[in-house]
């Protein structure tokens, strides 16, 4: 009797610890749950204390502790802050539902801190058999490529990318384009620019593809210029006048060469930062239609 | 057997009856004791929880009026006003209502919104809230107009408030409360500047500047002068003429600058002493 009566107790005990565990498990749903809605509603600052004090909990089990990380890196991705997204996204464990998706958050991650080769290493870790998130991988792999300039690779991760899937369609289309603008691109010569410059003060911005300050550069060298020719004329060459505004001239006209110089290097920088721009954008655009 | 284990079936049972009723009795007490323990970030978002479970439409209301105080001791005014904004003011009991009001122009005064202050104060007002006698209204209405300006309106105020506590002021100390702070005219100083080089800044209490600005603007006028005399007309143009020319207004535009700094040094001033006097006399809760 006695040991029947301790084996129900045994068992209540049993039953209370199954019961414990199983409200904790739907206590972490709702937090999860209540964290979507703080993230739908945009209370993003909010969300991160609350996952942050939900991790420091002891009794999380691994599984959770990834959910968390998870949608920490997430916030993070959103809100822009790229080097903390990318910490959070490694510390997603191998093993977790969350693993695939952060290994190709984690790679756009790295994309758009300009970390190229941090961003190739985590996605050839990337290791899938399922035929969307192979092409995916290729995609991302193919704007890597044009991202470092590198049209060979690009040309051997394309031949992956199908055209068909509509989730990548367009995309993989601007990427083509993309690679098209990126082969027939003429570099402008900073030579020529300067030369122009030499000629006429202001010439070579304008080749360089910024007249208004073409325009705005002649007129201190003109000026200096008209000034300089009236002293010579009228105080002769050994004048102060002269001296002064002589090479007050010189150094405008110089000035205006080495700009010029400096100008085309920069409309270059500038170009290729908005093919890179309008790259990481497209990468971009289909993992969220996929993951999100 | 059977007795034993109905014994313990009872007493799971009540023991999460009871444990889930203290629950909903008590549905503030954990973010508000995070909130006396200076922990108001969470103290925020367990409010928000609150919010976001909760069915009962006051007790979302208390919910977001009480994450805005979080915001409010954490120096967040503007998003502690938003988190006011999110009250559902159809259905909400006065308590609640006037607290939330009094709270959102307070969070925006403290934003420095002064216009958007003002106009909670006065809508506070066409919905039969006494703003004029409140003391707590009443001393936001009189730090708010004054930030705007609105001296004869702030006087009247300031009148009221201490009529309504008492307060003995001698009418000397009264006079020098109520004086408006002498404001330099911002426009005259940028004006007479370009009669006279200089002469604004002189007139917004700076000598040193003035005379700066004076002798520069005069020395180009004068190179000026001579170029042309001396038949250096594209240099007299160009280098004189223009340089000169950037002197006269550039220093015109420093003397309103100028005048603006010294009004807005007048009006802190001013505003001190009557917030000293609101502290002095302070029974605001």
């Amino acid at each position: 009797m006695t040991l029947k009566r301790l084996c129900v107790f045994c068992f209540l005990i049993v039953i209370s610890y199954v019961l414990k565990s199983q409200t904790f498990v739907s206590n972490f749903h709702k937090d999860i749950g209540f964290t979507d809605y703080l993230i739908k509603n945009s209370l993003t600052d909010d969300a991160l204390v609350f996952l942050k004090t939900m991790k420091e909990q002891n009794s999380i089990t691994l599984s959770q502790n990834d959910t968390i990380h998870y949608y920490i890196a997430n916030i993070y991705y959103k809100t822009g802050q790229f080097d903390s997204a990318s910490y959070y996204y490694e510390k997603v464990s191998f093993n977790s539902a969350y693993s695939l998706k952060s290994s190709f958050f984690l790679g756009n991650s790295f994309l758009k801190m300009d970390s190229l080769s941090l961003a190739e290493k985590s996605l050839l870790k990337i290791n899938t058999t399922d035929t969307l998130m192979n092409e995916l991988l290729h995609f991302q792999l193919s704007g890597l490529a044009l991202l470092q300039r590198n049209l060979t690779t690009y040309n051997t991760y394309s031949k992956n990318l199908t055209y068909k899937n509509y989730h990548l369609l367009n995309e993989e289309k601007i990427l083509l384009d993309y690679s098209n603008k990126i082969k027939n691109l003429k570099k402008k010569s900073p030579f020529v620019a300067g030369t122009l410059s030499a000629l006429i003060p202001g010439l070579g911005k304008v080749y360089a593809g910024k007249p208004r300050q073409g325009i705005t550069s002649i007129i201190p060298v003109a000026i200096l210029g008209l000034q300089t020719f009236e002293a010579y004329n009228k105080a002769g060459v050994k004048s102060a006048r002269f001296i002064i505004f002589g090479s007050l001239f010189s150094v405008f006209y110089i000035g205006n060469i080495w700009g010029s110089v400096l100008s085309v290097n920069i409309v270059n920088q500038e170009i290729n930062n908005e093919i890179n721009r309008q790259i990481l954008f497209n990468l971009d655009i289909p993992l969220q239609r996929i993951f999100r | 057997m059977r007795l034993i284990v109905r014994f313990y079936l009872i007493w799971i049972f009540l023991c999460n009856v009871f444990f889930v009723k203290a629950q909903r009795i008590d549905v503030f007490s954990y973010p508000d004791s995070l909130f006396n323990s200076g922990n108001f970030k969470l103290a925020a978002v367990e409010y928000e929880r609150i919010y976001f479970i909760s069915d009962d439409i006051d007790t979302k209301n208390d919910a977001l009026l009480k994450k805005s105080f979080c915001y409010k001791q954490d120096n967040q005014y503007e998003v502690a006003a938003k988190t006011l904004k999110r009250i559902d003011f159809n259905n909400i009991n006065d308590s609640t209502y006037y607290k939330s009001c009094y709270e959102y122009a307070l969070n925006t005064f403290l934003n420095e919104d002064y216009k958007e202050t003002i106009l909670q104060l006065n809508e506070m007002h066409t919905k039969q809230i006494d703003t004029f006698n409140n003391n707590n209204l009443l001393v936001l209405r009189i730090l708010t107009l004054n930030e705007l300006r609105k001296w004869d309106e702030a006087n009247t105020s300031l009148i009221n408030y201490i009529k309504t506590n008492n307060i003995k002021v001698d009418s000397f100390a009264f006079k020098k409360l109520s004086k408006k702070p002498g404001l330099k005219n911002e426009k005259l100083a940028k004006n007479i500047s370009y009669f006279f080089p200089g002469s604004g800044q002189i007139y917004s209490g700076h000598w040193g500047r003035g005379l700066s600005s004076l002798i520069l603007s005069g020395a180009f006028a004068t190179y000026t002068y001579v170029s042309f005399i001396n038949g250096f007309y594209y240099a007299g143009v160009f280098s004189g003429f223009s340089t000169f020319r950037m002197f006269w207004t550039g220093g015109a535009n420093y003397a309103e600058y100028l005048a603006k700094q010294k009004n807005k040094d007048r009006i802190t001033k001013h505003n001190k002493k009557i917030k000293d006097l609101i502290y002095k006399t302070n029974t605001i809760q």
